[in-house]
């Protein structure tokens, strides 16, 4: 059954309630699941939780708000380049605090353009770092004995492993 | 101040380092084995070429002077990418086959084929009589 509202109620992770308007959760396959199945209206005392924390579940509802009009009408080019450029402002956030969170929320919800944009941020910024921020990043721990360390300088002379 | 970034799962961390240049490729092996192993699979390297910017090869520039060639590629965006010869190949080859977003290159130097791999810098000596008998 299709929804007779304009927006419905989501819970956050935390128990957060947060308004996400219809043409925006279409956005996210999961949710536009259940806006098919479910029938959303005034008196409805259903509340879905999204298993996203508020803080991210506030950055994804503001991409999907972005992109909605878009996604569902199409859109000019001019308004094309807009949104590119509304995204690059829109990423302009910490790695480590957000972005990963964004890039989870984006897979768990099937947003494909978010989750691209996210992953081309991420590895834009990666570009930059060096292999022992890229480790604290990503908690991982160098493995290499000295001996392999030392044989990948050999084939790689500009390699680090600092 | 510390914060908590969540464990990325594999598929999200694939994701991410498939948009990523072999030259960043090449300097991100030495963080863990499981990422220099990743690099090398054929899954990551079709996907990650996938993605890459296709170049082609426009012209060969010999540089008797220098006794250097440079060849020249041309990429998505019109930009014009300039590789050294890193092996000192002073003699006459021709190139006769580019693939993998113009990464690969094979060129034919006379007594053999080479096989060059741009990005990592390997090469790969194929001998002609080899070559036919395939």
């Amino acid at each position: 059954m299709s929804s007779s509202v304009e927006a419905i109620t989501v819970l956050s992770s935390d128990g957060d309630e947060f308004k996400i308007t219809v043409s925006a959760a279409k956005l996210s396959k999961p949710l536009n699941w259940m806006l098919e199945d479910v029938c959303f209206s005034d008196d409805c005392d259903e509340v879905p939780t999204i298993e996203v924390n508020s803080k991210t579940l506030v950055k994804v509802i503001e991409y999907c708000e972005k992109h909605a009009p878009r996604a569902n009408s199409g859109a000019s080019d001019s308004d094309a380049e807009e949104l590119k450029k509304w995204d690059i402002e829109f990423m302009k956030m910490d790695v480590k605090d957000i972005l990963f969170h964004i890039l989870m929320a984006a897979n768990y919800l099937h947003m494909e353009g978010l989750y691209d944009l996210a992953c081309q941020t991420a590895a834009d910024l990666m570009k930059g770092m060096t292999v022992s921020q890229i480790r604290k990043i990503f908690h991982i721990k160098n493995d290499f004995s000295s001996e392999e360390q030392e044989q990948l300088r050999r084939q790689h002379p500009g390699c680090s492993f600092d | 101040m510390e914060s908590h970034a969540p464990y990325l799962p594999q598929e999200i961390f694939t994701n991410i380092l498939k948009r990523l240049p072999v030259k960043s490729l090449i300097r991100f092996q030495c963080v863990c084995k499981d990422w220099k192993r990743l690099f090398k699979t054929p899954f990551f390297i079709a996907e990650h070429v996938r993605h890459s910017r296709c170049s082609v090869l426009v012209f060969n520039r010999w540089g008797y002077k220098h006794k250097r060639k440079t060849l020249c590629l041309i990429d998505h965006d019109m930009q014009v990418l300039k590789y050294e010869d890193p092996f000192s190949l002073v003699r006459r080859y021709n190139m006769i086959a580019s693939s993998s977003g113009g990464y690969l290159i094979c060129l034919d130097d006379k007594s053999s084929f080479l096989v060059w791999n741009l990005a990592t810098k390997e090469l790969l000596r194929c001998p002609k009589f080899l070559a036919f008998a395939m």
